[in-house]
Protein backbone atom coordinates (compact mmCIF):
# COMPACT_ATOMS: atom_id res chain seq x y z
CA UNK A 1 0.00 0.00 0.00
CA UNK A 2 1.41 3.32 -0.97
CA UNK A 3 0.33 6.85 -0.40
CA UNK A 4 0.81 9.26 -3.24
CA UNK A 5 0.80 12.16 -0.84
CA UNK A 6 3.90 10.86 0.87
CA UNK A 7 6.01 12.46 -1.84
CA UNK A 8 4.70 15.94 -2.28
CA UNK A 9 6.86 18.61 -3.88
CA UNK A 10 7.47 20.18 -0.52
CA UNK A 11 8.91 16.90 0.70
CA UNK A 12 11.71 17.16 -1.84
CA UNK A 13 13.34 19.95 0.10
CA UNK A 14 14.50 19.87 3.68
CA UNK A 15 11.35 20.01 5.72
CA UNK A 16 10.63 20.95 9.25
CA UNK A 17 9.98 17.40 10.38
CA UNK A 18 13.59 16.62 11.17
CA UNK A 19 13.93 19.71 13.29
CA UNK A 20 10.70 19.02 15.10
CA UNK A 21 11.61 15.40 15.73
CA UNK A 22 14.95 16.51 17.09
CA UNK A 23 13.32 18.95 19.46
CA UNK A 24 10.71 16.42 20.53
CA UNK A 25 13.38 13.90 21.44
CA UNK A 26 15.12 16.65 23.35
CA UNK A 27 11.98 16.93 25.45
CA UNK A 28 9.94 19.59 23.67
CA UNK A 29 6.43 18.17 23.56
CA UNK A 30 5.14 21.24 21.76
CA UNK A 31 7.30 20.40 18.79
CA UNK A 32 5.52 17.07 18.53
CA UNK A 33 2.19 18.86 18.59
CA UNK A 34 3.24 20.77 15.48
CA UNK A 35 3.89 17.43 13.80
CA UNK A 36 0.46 16.25 14.87
CA UNK A 37 -1.16 19.35 13.38
CA UNK A 38 0.66 18.72 10.15
CA UNK A 39 -0.23 15.05 9.79
CA UNK A 40 -3.43 14.47 11.74
CA UNK A 41 -5.78 14.72 8.78
CA UNK A 42 -3.56 12.70 6.51
CA UNK A 43 -3.26 9.91 9.08
CA UNK A 44 -6.99 9.93 9.75
CA UNK A 45 -7.64 9.73 6.03
CA UNK A 46 -5.27 6.78 5.76
CA UNK A 47 -6.94 4.95 8.65
CA UNK A 48 -10.35 5.86 7.27
CA UNK A 49 -9.57 3.70 4.26
CA UNK A 50 -9.33 0.68 6.53
CA UNK A 51 -11.85 1.40 9.27
CA UNK A 52 -15.44 2.47 8.79
CA UNK A 53 -16.30 3.70 12.28
CA UNK A 54 -15.49 7.43 12.52
CA UNK A 55 -14.92 7.29 16.27
CA UNK A 56 -12.65 4.33 15.87
CA UNK A 57 -10.69 6.15 13.20
CA UNK A 58 -9.96 8.93 15.63
CA UNK A 59 -9.05 6.50 18.39
CA UNK A 60 -6.62 4.70 16.13
CA UNK A 61 -5.16 8.01 15.02
CA UNK A 62 -4.66 8.98 18.66
CA UNK A 63 -3.00 5.66 19.36
CA UNK A 64 -0.81 6.10 16.29
CA UNK A 65 0.57 9.41 17.50
CA UNK A 66 1.03 8.10 21.03
CA UNK A 67 3.02 5.15 19.71
CA UNK A 68 5.05 7.44 17.50
CA UNK A 69 5.79 9.69 20.44
CA UNK A 70 6.95 6.76 22.54
CA UNK A 71 9.15 5.39 19.78
CA UNK A 72 10.49 8.67 18.52
CA UNK A 73 13.89 8.08 20.12
CA UNK A 74 14.33 5.08 17.83
CA UNK A 75 13.56 7.12 14.72
CA UNK A 76 16.87 7.31 12.85
CA UNK A 77 15.83 9.76 10.20
CA UNK A 78 16.71 7.30 7.45
CA UNK A 79 13.22 7.72 6.02
CA UNK A 80 10.85 10.63 5.93
CA UNK A 81 9.02 11.14 9.19
CA UNK A 82 5.67 10.68 7.49
CA UNK A 83 6.77 7.38 5.97
CA UNK A 84 7.70 6.19 9.43
CA UNK A 85 4.42 7.50 10.87
CA UNK A 86 2.51 5.89 8.01
CA UNK A 87 3.84 2.46 8.94
CA UNK A 88 2.89 2.97 12.57
CA UNK A 89 -0.61 3.98 11.54
CA UNK A 90 -1.03 0.92 9.32
CA UNK A 91 0.19 -1.42 12.05
CA UNK A 92 -1.97 0.23 14.67
CA UNK A 93 -5.03 -0.02 12.44
CA UNK A 94 -4.34 -3.68 11.66
CA UNK A 95 -3.96 -4.46 15.34
CA UNK A 96 -7.21 -2.66 16.11
CA UNK A 97 -8.99 -4.63 13.41
CA UNK A 98 -7.64 -7.91 14.75
CA UNK A 99 -8.81 -6.97 18.23
CA UNK A 100 -12.23 -6.20 16.83
CA UNK A 101 -12.47 -9.56 15.11
CA UNK A 102 -11.60 -11.31 18.36
CA UNK A 103 -14.24 -9.33 20.23
CA UNK A 104 -17.73 -10.63 19.32
CA UNK A 105 -19.51 -7.72 20.97
CA UNK A 106 -18.23 -5.29 18.39
CA UNK A 107 -20.27 -4.72 15.28
CA UNK A 108 -18.94 -5.93 11.98
CA UNK A 109 -19.72 -2.50 10.59
CA UNK A 110 -16.75 -1.09 12.47
CA UNK A 111 -14.26 -2.35 9.95
CA UNK A 112 -14.12 -3.00 6.29
CA UNK A 113 -13.74 -6.49 4.97
CA UNK A 114 -10.37 -7.75 3.86
CA UNK A 115 -11.54 -8.38 0.33
CA UNK A 116 -12.54 -4.76 -0.04
CA UNK A 117 -9.86 -3.41 -2.31
CA UNK A 118 -8.46 -0.23 -0.90
CA UNK A 119 -7.16 0.78 -4.27
CA UNK A 120 -10.73 1.28 -5.39
CA UNK A 121 -10.83 4.40 -3.27
CA UNK A 122 -9.89 7.19 -5.53
CA UNK A 123 -8.11 10.17 -4.17
CA UNK A 124 -11.21 12.32 -3.98
CA UNK A 125 -13.49 9.63 -2.66
CA UNK A 126 -15.02 10.16 0.72
CA UNK A 127 -13.51 8.14 3.50
CA UNK A 128 -15.08 7.61 6.88
CA UNK A 129 -13.24 10.66 8.22
CA UNK A 130 -14.65 12.94 5.53
CA UNK A 131 -18.16 14.05 6.22
CA UNK A 132 -20.19 16.13 3.76
CA UNK A 133 -19.79 19.13 6.06
CA UNK A 134 -16.06 18.67 5.94
CA UNK A 135 -16.06 18.54 2.18
CA UNK A 136 -18.16 21.67 1.97
CA UNK A 137 -15.91 23.51 4.40
CA UNK A 138 -12.83 22.44 2.52
CA UNK A 139 -14.20 23.79 -0.73
CA UNK A 140 -14.94 27.10 0.88
CA UNK A 141 -11.48 27.26 2.42
CA UNK A 142 -9.81 26.41 -0.85
CA UNK A 143 -11.79 29.10 -2.62
CA UNK A 144 -10.80 31.76 -0.12
CA UNK A 145 -7.14 30.78 -0.24
CA UNK A 146 -7.04 30.84 -4.01
CA UNK A 147 -8.75 34.23 -4.07
CA UNK A 148 -6.32 35.58 -1.49
CA UNK A 149 -3.43 34.30 -3.57
CA UNK A 150 -4.72 36.07 -6.65
CA UNK A 151 -4.74 39.49 -5.01
CA UNK A 152 -1.24 39.15 -3.56
CA UNK A 153 1.52 41.38 -4.96
CA UNK A 154 3.41 39.66 -7.72
CA UNK A 155 6.63 39.08 -5.77
CA UNK A 156 4.81 37.53 -2.81
CA UNK A 157 2.63 35.34 -5.01
CA UNK A 158 5.60 34.12 -6.97
CA UNK A 159 7.62 33.35 -3.85
CA UNK A 160 4.90 31.32 -2.15
CA UNK A 161 3.98 29.58 -5.38
CA UNK A 162 7.54 28.52 -6.07
CA UNK A 163 7.80 27.22 -2.55
CA UNK A 164 4.47 25.46 -2.09
CA UNK A 165 3.63 24.29 -5.60
CA UNK A 166 7.03 23.85 -7.20
CA UNK A 167 8.68 22.76 -3.98
CA UNK A 168 11.79 24.84 -4.53
CA UNK A 169 14.17 25.55 -1.71
CA UNK A 170 14.85 29.07 -0.48
CA UNK A 171 18.16 29.03 -2.33
CA UNK A 172 16.52 28.06 -5.59
CA UNK A 173 13.82 30.67 -5.18
CA UNK A 174 16.44 33.32 -4.43
CA UNK A 175 18.24 32.39 -7.63
CA UNK A 176 15.03 32.37 -9.63
CA UNK A 177 13.84 35.70 -8.28
CA UNK A 178 17.31 37.18 -8.19
CA UNK A 179 17.11 38.31 -4.60
CA UNK A 180 18.73 37.41 -1.26
CA UNK A 181 17.54 34.40 0.72
CA UNK A 182 16.42 36.68 3.52
CA UNK A 183 14.10 38.43 1.11
CA UNK A 184 12.70 35.09 0.02
CA UNK A 185 12.03 34.15 3.60
CA UNK A 186 10.32 37.46 4.21
CA UNK A 187 8.21 37.29 1.06
CA UNK A 188 7.00 33.78 1.75
CA UNK A 189 6.10 34.73 5.28
CA UNK A 190 4.23 37.86 4.18
CA UNK A 191 2.33 35.89 1.59
CA UNK A 192 1.31 33.31 4.14
CA UNK A 193 0.29 35.93 6.64
CA UNK A 194 -1.83 37.75 4.08
CA UNK A 195 -3.63 34.55 3.12
CA UNK A 196 -3.91 33.47 6.76
CA UNK A 197 -5.76 36.64 7.68
CA UNK A 198 -8.44 35.72 5.18
CA UNK A 199 -8.77 32.05 5.98
CA UNK A 200 -7.99 31.86 9.66
CA UNK A 201 -11.47 32.88 10.87
CA UNK A 202 -12.94 30.11 8.79
CA UNK A 203 -10.50 27.54 10.12
CA UNK A 204 -10.85 28.57 13.73
CA UNK A 205 -14.60 28.59 13.71
CA UNK A 206 -14.84 25.34 11.86
CA UNK A 207 -17.49 23.20 13.53
CA UNK A 208 -17.43 25.49 16.52
CA UNK A 209 -13.93 24.39 17.49
CA UNK A 210 -11.27 26.93 18.34
CA UNK A 211 -7.55 26.58 18.76
CA UNK B 1 -1.98 44.59 6.13
CA UNK B 2 0.24 42.81 8.62
CA UNK B 3 0.28 44.69 11.87
CA UNK B 4 1.60 42.23 14.45
CA UNK B 5 5.19 41.72 15.38
CA UNK B 6 6.42 39.46 12.63
CA UNK B 7 9.86 38.30 13.77
CA UNK B 8 8.63 35.26 15.68
CA UNK B 9 6.05 34.38 13.07
CA UNK B 10 8.53 34.75 10.24
CA UNK B 11 10.73 32.31 12.10
CA UNK B 12 7.76 29.95 12.38
CA UNK B 13 7.20 30.25 8.64
CA UNK B 14 10.85 29.47 7.98
CA UNK B 15 10.70 26.53 10.38
CA UNK B 16 7.67 25.28 8.50
CA UNK B 17 9.81 25.18 5.38
CA UNK B 18 12.51 23.24 7.17
CA UNK B 19 14.92 26.11 7.48
CA UNK B 20 17.49 25.76 10.21
CA UNK B 21 16.71 28.16 12.97
CA UNK B 22 19.04 28.85 15.83
CA UNK B 23 18.17 28.18 19.43
CA UNK B 24 18.10 31.91 19.94
CA UNK B 25 15.48 32.31 17.26
CA UNK B 26 13.43 29.52 18.76
CA UNK B 27 13.64 31.19 22.12
CA UNK B 28 12.26 34.33 20.50
CA UNK B 29 9.12 32.49 19.53
CA UNK B 30 6.86 33.92 22.21
CA UNK B 31 3.87 31.80 21.53
CA UNK B 32 5.70 28.49 21.12
CA UNK B 33 3.19 25.77 21.79
CA UNK B 34 0.43 28.23 22.39
CA UNK B 35 -2.81 28.28 20.51
CA UNK B 36 -1.53 31.17 18.41
CA UNK B 37 1.39 29.14 17.19
CA UNK B 38 -0.80 26.13 16.58
CA UNK B 39 -3.26 28.25 14.67
CA UNK B 40 -0.57 29.86 12.51
CA UNK B 41 1.11 26.53 11.90
CA UNK B 42 -2.20 24.97 10.93
CA UNK B 43 -2.89 27.89 8.58
CA UNK B 44 0.47 27.53 6.85
CA UNK B 45 -0.17 23.83 6.44
CA UNK B 46 -3.65 24.33 5.00
CA UNK B 47 -2.40 26.99 2.57
CA UNK B 48 0.25 24.61 1.30
CA UNK B 49 -2.21 21.77 0.95
CA UNK B 50 -4.69 23.91 -0.97
CA UNK B 51 -2.04 25.26 -3.33
CA UNK B 52 -0.84 21.74 -4.01
CA UNK B 53 -4.41 20.64 -4.68
CA UNK B 54 -4.67 18.22 -1.80
CA UNK B 55 -7.75 16.35 -0.76
CA UNK B 56 -10.54 17.96 1.16
CA UNK B 57 -9.69 16.30 4.47
CA UNK B 58 -6.30 17.93 4.65
CA UNK B 59 -7.56 21.28 3.43
CA UNK B 60 -9.62 21.86 6.53
CA UNK B 61 -6.57 21.52 8.73
CA UNK B 62 -6.10 19.75 12.00
CA UNK B 63 -8.79 19.26 14.58
CA UNK B 64 -8.13 21.29 17.76
CA UNK B 65 -10.12 18.86 19.88
CA UNK B 66 -8.05 15.97 18.59
CA UNK B 67 -4.88 17.81 19.52
CA UNK B 68 -6.15 18.74 22.97
CA UNK B 69 -7.09 15.16 23.66
CA UNK B 70 -3.74 13.96 22.45
CA UNK B 71 -1.85 16.59 24.44
CA UNK B 72 -3.55 15.41 27.60
CA UNK B 73 -2.33 11.90 26.94
CA UNK B 74 1.13 13.07 25.96
CA UNK B 75 1.52 14.82 29.30
CA UNK B 76 1.65 11.41 30.92
CA UNK B 77 4.15 10.03 28.44
CA UNK B 78 7.89 10.09 28.81
CA UNK B 79 10.10 10.08 25.76
CA UNK B 80 12.95 7.59 26.08
CA UNK B 81 16.35 9.20 26.35
CA UNK B 82 18.19 9.28 23.09
CA UNK B 83 20.69 6.42 23.00
CA UNK B 84 22.35 7.51 19.79
CA UNK B 85 22.08 10.78 17.95
CA UNK B 86 19.26 11.01 15.46
CA UNK B 87 20.58 11.21 11.94
CA UNK B 88 19.20 14.39 10.56
CA UNK B 89 19.67 16.32 7.41
CA UNK B 90 20.56 19.77 8.48
CA UNK B 91 23.14 22.44 8.67
CA UNK B 92 26.55 22.26 10.21
CA UNK B 93 26.69 21.22 13.78
CA UNK B 94 28.78 23.33 16.09
CA UNK B 95 31.28 21.08 17.82
CA UNK B 96 32.58 22.54 21.01
CA UNK B 97 36.09 21.68 22.10
CA UNK B 98 35.94 19.34 25.04
CA UNK B 99 38.61 19.81 27.70
CA UNK B 100 39.94 16.90 29.63
CA UNK B 101 39.55 16.94 33.36
CA UNK B 102 43.32 17.00 33.93
CA UNK B 103 44.15 19.59 31.32
CA UNK B 104 45.41 21.95 34.01
CA UNK B 105 47.71 19.32 35.58
CA UNK B 106 50.52 19.41 33.06
CA UNK B 107 53.14 17.77 35.28
CA UNK B 108 51.08 14.61 35.49
CA UNK B 109 51.34 14.22 31.76
CA UNK B 110 55.11 14.70 31.98
CA UNK B 111 55.51 12.16 34.77
CA UNK B 112 53.35 9.69 32.93
CA UNK B 113 55.43 10.16 29.80
CA UNK B 114 58.75 9.59 31.54
CA UNK B 115 57.40 6.58 33.39
CA UNK B 116 56.24 5.04 30.16
CA UNK B 117 59.57 5.74 28.48
CA UNK B 118 61.46 4.19 31.39
CA UNK B 119 59.30 1.13 31.41
CA UNK B 120 59.83 0.62 27.70
CA UNK B 121 63.60 1.06 28.06
CA UNK B 122 63.86 -1.44 30.92
CA UNK B 123 61.78 -3.93 29.05
CA UNK B 124 63.86 -3.56 25.91
CA UNK B 125 67.13 -3.86 27.86
CA UNK B 126 65.93 -6.96 29.63
CA UNK B 127 64.85 -8.67 26.48
CA UNK B 128 68.01 -7.75 24.53
CA UNK B 129 70.46 -8.71 27.29
CA UNK B 130 68.95 -12.07 27.99
CA UNK B 131 68.78 -13.07 24.37
CA UNK B 132 72.46 -12.38 23.41
CA UNK B 133 73.98 -15.50 25.03
CA UNK B 134 71.39 -17.89 23.81
CA UNK B 135 70.25 -16.77 20.46
CA UNK B 136 73.57 -16.01 18.74
CA UNK B 137 75.28 -18.81 16.78
CA UNK B 138 78.12 -20.68 18.41
CA UNK B 139 81.47 -18.99 17.61
CA UNK B 140 84.93 -20.58 17.33
CA UNK B 141 86.54 -21.11 20.68
CA UNK B 142 89.65 -19.24 21.65
CA UNK B 143 92.49 -21.76 21.75
CA UNK B 144 95.20 -19.37 22.70
CA UNK B 145 95.48 -20.87 26.16
CA UNK B 146 96.51 -24.22 24.65
CA UNK B 147 99.41 -22.79 22.65
CA UNK B 148 102.91 -22.23 23.87
CA UNK B 149 105.71 -20.11 22.48
CA UNK B 150 109.00 -21.86 22.66
CA UNK B 151 112.26 -19.99 22.12
CA UNK B 152 114.51 -21.82 19.71
CA UNK B 153 117.85 -20.77 18.20
CA UNK B 154 116.05 -20.26 14.89
CA UNK B 155 113.52 -17.96 16.55
CA UNK B 156 110.34 -18.26 18.53
CA UNK B 157 108.14 -21.24 17.70
CA UNK B 158 104.49 -21.52 18.47
CA UNK B 159 103.66 -24.97 19.63
CA UNK B 160 100.15 -26.19 19.89
CA UNK B 161 99.61 -28.89 22.42
CA UNK B 162 96.90 -30.56 20.43
CA UNK B 163 98.92 -30.38 17.29
CA UNK B 164 101.91 -31.84 19.07
CA UNK B 165 99.78 -34.63 20.32
CA UNK B 166 98.44 -35.27 16.86
CA UNK B 167 101.90 -35.29 15.29
CA UNK B 168 103.32 -37.62 17.87
CA UNK B 169 100.49 -40.05 17.24
CA UNK B 170 101.08 -40.07 13.52
CA UNK B 171 104.85 -39.44 13.43
CA UNK B 172 105.98 -42.83 12.23
CA UNK B 173 103.48 -43.03 9.41
CA UNK B 174 104.26 -39.55 8.23
CA UNK B 175 107.99 -40.07 8.23
CA UNK B 176 107.77 -43.28 6.28
CA UNK B 177 105.74 -41.84 3.52
CA UNK B 178 107.06 -38.33 3.13
CA UNK B 179 110.60 -38.10 4.39
CA UNK B 180 112.04 -41.07 2.39
CA UNK B 181 111.89 -40.24 -1.32
CA UNK B 182 110.87 -42.95 -3.66
CA UNK B 183 113.58 -44.07 -6.05
CA UNK B 184 111.14 -44.39 -8.88
CA UNK B 185 109.92 -40.87 -8.60
CA UNK B 186 113.41 -39.45 -8.23
CA UNK B 187 114.62 -41.12 -11.41
CA UNK B 188 111.56 -40.98 -13.51
CA UNK B 189 111.79 -38.98 -16.74
CA UNK B 190 110.01 -38.54 -19.97
CA UNK B 191 111.72 -39.78 -23.05
CA UNK B 192 109.85 -39.50 -26.23
CA UNK B 193 110.54 -42.06 -28.97
CA UNK B 194 113.01 -40.73 -31.51
CA UNK B 195 111.02 -41.78 -34.53
CA UNK B 196 107.56 -40.49 -33.48
CA UNK B 197 108.05 -36.74 -34.05
CA UNK B 198 110.37 -36.70 -37.02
Amino acid sequence: MTDARAQSPADATPDSDALLVERTVAGDQKAFELLVIKYQRRIQRLIGRMVRDVDLVEDIAQETFIRAYRALAQFRGEAQFYTWLYRIAINTAKKALMDLKRNPTVSENSFKSDDEDETLHLKNDLTSSETPDLVLASKEIAQIINMALEVLPEDLRMAVTLREIEGLSYEEIAETMNCPIGTVRSRIFRAREAISQKVKPLLENQAGKRW
Amino acid sequence: MITKDSSGHEMLSALFDGRQVSDGELANLPAAGSHGTHSDWNCYHVIGEVLRGSSSAEVVGADPVFLQRLSTRLNHEVVEPLATPVVMTGGPVAISAVRAANDQLFHWKLVAGFASLGAVAVLAWTLTGSSIGTSLPQMAQDTRAATQVTALPEGPMIRDARLEELLSAHKQMGASTLQVPSGFVRHAGFEAPLSSGR
